[in-house]
């Protein structure tokens, strides 16, 4: 996608206003000055508003129709809202308009009630154009509205995508991105259609299978059940969670509580840290085990081996020595040991000839005692292996008796807390609120419990399902309607279970290059001693190198702010070379995306302003940005100067007198400006 | 399957088997069905259009 042209009517403060985008290579970023409250939200507002009829504003969300024009307007006069965009995707041009038609109510209406509204896009390709039948889905195929703050990204969520349960997101950005999606959504459509199949063996099959497949479906219900069960409690889980951080931030707005509140806090994050390390723990006890714990399983059958094997040496068994003869045999009967011809006069024959003598025996003595040395070495390895694992164990162990201490610590915060009267304003006491925090608390590890049980009932039901399976592969049946529709049940399983493990190897490269690209991007931001990464479980997470550990940086911090950039950054990024290049799978195409950012450098110091300004043009194409002017000037303005194809300036008058309203005028020269 | 014969025959699923060009025929055709609809108007039907391929490969 590559924007092309703006055009904004009656849209808030923008009365009749349209921007032209920068699209020339290696001057693709366009920069849209502004002051605090002269229409760059509005302006980003603009684009989801068009896109998926969406606005996000902090004051009078309400009024979209600008307020010059409909003051002036009469009693039952209609204002026309409008944004329209102009664009192109995957070599075909567009052209999107959003329309809302209002009408005024009453001489003091200023927000006008909205009679109509219509979304058309138009697009054209070899030279003509067509309107599309579905305007809204065309929109949410070129960018979706779920990853839309991905493309029309606001300064100050800037940290929302390094939180911690964001992974859901992180995920589905890369894999719609990646193009992955087309093969998820088969594997899924083909599951439905086996379904299909097995509702036509049922029918047209013998009772007894019949009886099968239905027990079968029964049971698979009751899985589906059991998960949106498991989806409920958890998010009543989080509901609760919520719940309770919602208290212990009232907690802490008593300067009496504020403390102990802090320390809990800071209690529960060496609890976490500590919960960190256990699992890093099991994780090498796992590790070594499975690159080791083979010795002590073969270890009797080893030293077996061993042992006879240095009986038969010390017998005299094993041939001490090749004797000539044995030589002499072999050269005669013109065939080596190894099944070789041996002719005369060939360099094998002399080979073997030249073998003749004392030194083999030695070899082969030698060899002996060194396969029973290697052999006895698994003695050795079976000893530091379990020394390893009893070492975890028992670093593991004093990570337990922490924890424990610290939940002890954290209880007697509890009960100090339980202990104070002061009162709010609304006669909640710090008492009291401790005491429902607790009992929340209890609420959330109940529905820990209840998670896991039904967890372990979806398993069960599984396995049923399985053994299932299994009965319905074992019947027979003479029908040929019933033959072919389980023929076709089957093509459609197999064609979906390879579907499925493409899309699994490809989303794992898809995330293994997203990582490579992030920690470059993130790297070539941020101090050296921290690294981003995209985890297995696609959750994002910064890591700070402290003497020579890995630990992960708190989430409010500009480093992961940056991540957060550089997270957005990448996937353009990857998204771009996928599409550029020759790919080496069809579905795996990428595609060319715009940055359009509102205040991106806000929440940014001027050493990381300088790297995100570097760092961001290089990564997308095309890059809106919307600045203040304290934001743009200095080490921003220095970087992107030479890579900025067009400014713009909000020229914004708040409106003086009877018949003057607010407005801004987007102007192409700073001077043109009017003077405040 | 026109040549199968009415007597009794193992449909034990593991025992069936396919050409791979068969079911790379499939496949093909299934995820160009998907990527139309991704870019459609229209995205519903696909599961109809995926069993039709189905029936018209497998016969």
């Amino acid at each position: 996608m590559q924007l092309d042209q703006l055009q904004l009517q009656n849209f808030r403060q923008f009365k009749d206003e349209s921007i032209r985008f920068s699209r020339g290579s290696g001057q693709g970023v366009t920069v849209i000055h502004g002051s605090n409250g002269s229409g760059k939200t509005t302006l980003l507002n603009a684009f989801t508003w068009l896109f998926y009829e969406e606005v996000d504003f902090d004051t009078r969300p309400e009024r979209l129709v600008n307020e010059g024009a409909i003051s002036e307007a009469s009693v039952g006069d209609r204002l026309t809202v409008s944004v329209q965009l102009k664009f192109d995707h995957e070599d075909v041009e567009y052209v999107a308009q959003r329309q809302a038609v209002y009408e005024k109510r009453s001489s003091n209406d200023f927000d006008g009630e909205l009679v109509d509204m219509d979304l058309s896009v138009k697009q054209r390709s070899g030279g003509s154009w067509t309107e599309r039948g579905n305007p809204g889905n065309t929109l949410d195929q070129i960018i979706p509205e779920r990853l839309s703050s991905l493309f029309f990204f606001d300064g100050e969520d800037i940290e929302e995508l390094a939180g911690i349960d964001n992974q859901g997101r992180i995920q589905e950005s890369i894999e719609n991105i990646m193009g992955l999606t087309i093969l998820e959504r088969a594997t899924r459509h083909l599951d439905d259609v086996a379904g299909r199949f097995e509702d036509e063996v049922e029918e047209n099959a013998s009772e007894e299978l019949s009886n099968l497949i239905e027990k079968k479906r029964s049971i698979e219900e009751q899985v589906d059940d059991l998960e949106r069960k498991k989806q409920d409690t958890q998010r009543a889980k989080d509901q609760v969670a919520q719940e309770i951080q919602d208290i212990e931030q009232k907690i802490e707005r008593f300067d009496e509580s504020a403390a102990l509140q802090e320390r809990r806090t800071e209690y529960r994050e060496k609890r976490d840290e500590l919960e960190a390390q256990v699992e890093r723990l099991n994780e090498e006890i796992r590790d070594e085990i499975q690159e080791k714990g083979f010795v002590p399983l073969g270890i009797p059958l080893i030293q077996e081996t061993a042992e006879e094997l240095d009986e038969m040496r010390e017998q005299g068994v094993i041939p001490s020595e090749l004797n000539d003869s044995y030589i002499d045999s072999l050269l005669e009967a013109e065939e080596c040991i190894c099944g070789r011809p041996l002719e005369p006069g060939t360099e094998h024959y002399q080979q073997i000839e030249a073998m003749k003598g004392d030194s083999v025996a030695e070899g082969v003595e030698q060899s002996a005692l060194r396969i029973i040395s290697h052999l006895n070495q698994f003695s050795e390895m079976q000893s530091s292996f379990f020394e390893k694992i009893d070492e975890i164990i028992e670093e593991r162990k004093s990570l337990y008796d922490d924890i424990d201490d610290l939940d002890e610590k954290i209880d007697e915060v509890s009960s100090e807390l339980q202990g104070m009267d002061q009162t709010t304003e609304s006669g909640e006491s710090v008492k009291d609120l401790e005491a429902k925090r607790a009992k929340k608390e209890e609420e959330k590890e109940d529905l820990i419990s209840e998670q896991g049980r039904i967890e372990q009932r979806i398993e069960d039901k599984k396995e049923e399902i399985s053994n299932l399976e299994e009965e319905i592969d074992d019947q027979r049946d003479e029908r040929e309607e019933a033959l072919l529709a389980k023929r076709r049940q089957r093509a459609a399983e197999l064609v979906g279970a390879e579907l499925d493990e493409a899309f699994q190897d490809l989303k794992d490269k898809v995330r293994k290059l997203s990582n490579k690209k992030i920690r470059e991007t993130f790297g070539s931001i941020a101090s050296k001693d921290l690294t981003a990464e995209i985890t297995t479980n696609f959750e994002l997470k910064i890591w700070q190198n402290v003497g020579g550990k890995k630990v992960e940086v708190d989430k409010s911090t500009g480093e992961r702010q940056i991540a957060s950039l550089a997270f957005i950054g990448s996937l353009v990024a990857i998204a771009r070379q996928r599409y550029e290049a020759d790919s080496d799978s069809e579905y795996f195409t990428g595609g060319i995306y715009p940055l359009v950012m509102d205040s991106p450098f806000g929440a940014l110091d001027m050493d990381h302003r300088r790297e995100v300004s570097r760092v961001i043009p290089e990564l997308a194409n095309q890059v809106v940005v919307f600045a203040t002017d304290s934001q743009w000037e200095g080490p921003v303005e220095e970087e992107m100067t030479p890579v900025v194809g067009k400014q713009y300036w909000l020229d914004f008058d708040d409106g003086e007198g009877d018949s003057e309203y607010p407005r801004t005028r987007i102007r192409t020269e700073k001077a043109a400006m009017r003077s405040d | 399957m026109s040549e199968m014969s009415d007597e009794q025959v193992s449909v034990d699923k593991e025992d069936i088997e396919f050409d791979q060009s068969e079911l790379r025929q499939i496949r093909e055709r299934v995820l160009e069905a998907e990527k139309e609809k991704l870019n459609l108007d229209n995205p519903m039907g696909v599961v109809n259009d995926i069993e039709d391929i189905i029936r018209e490969e497998v016969t």
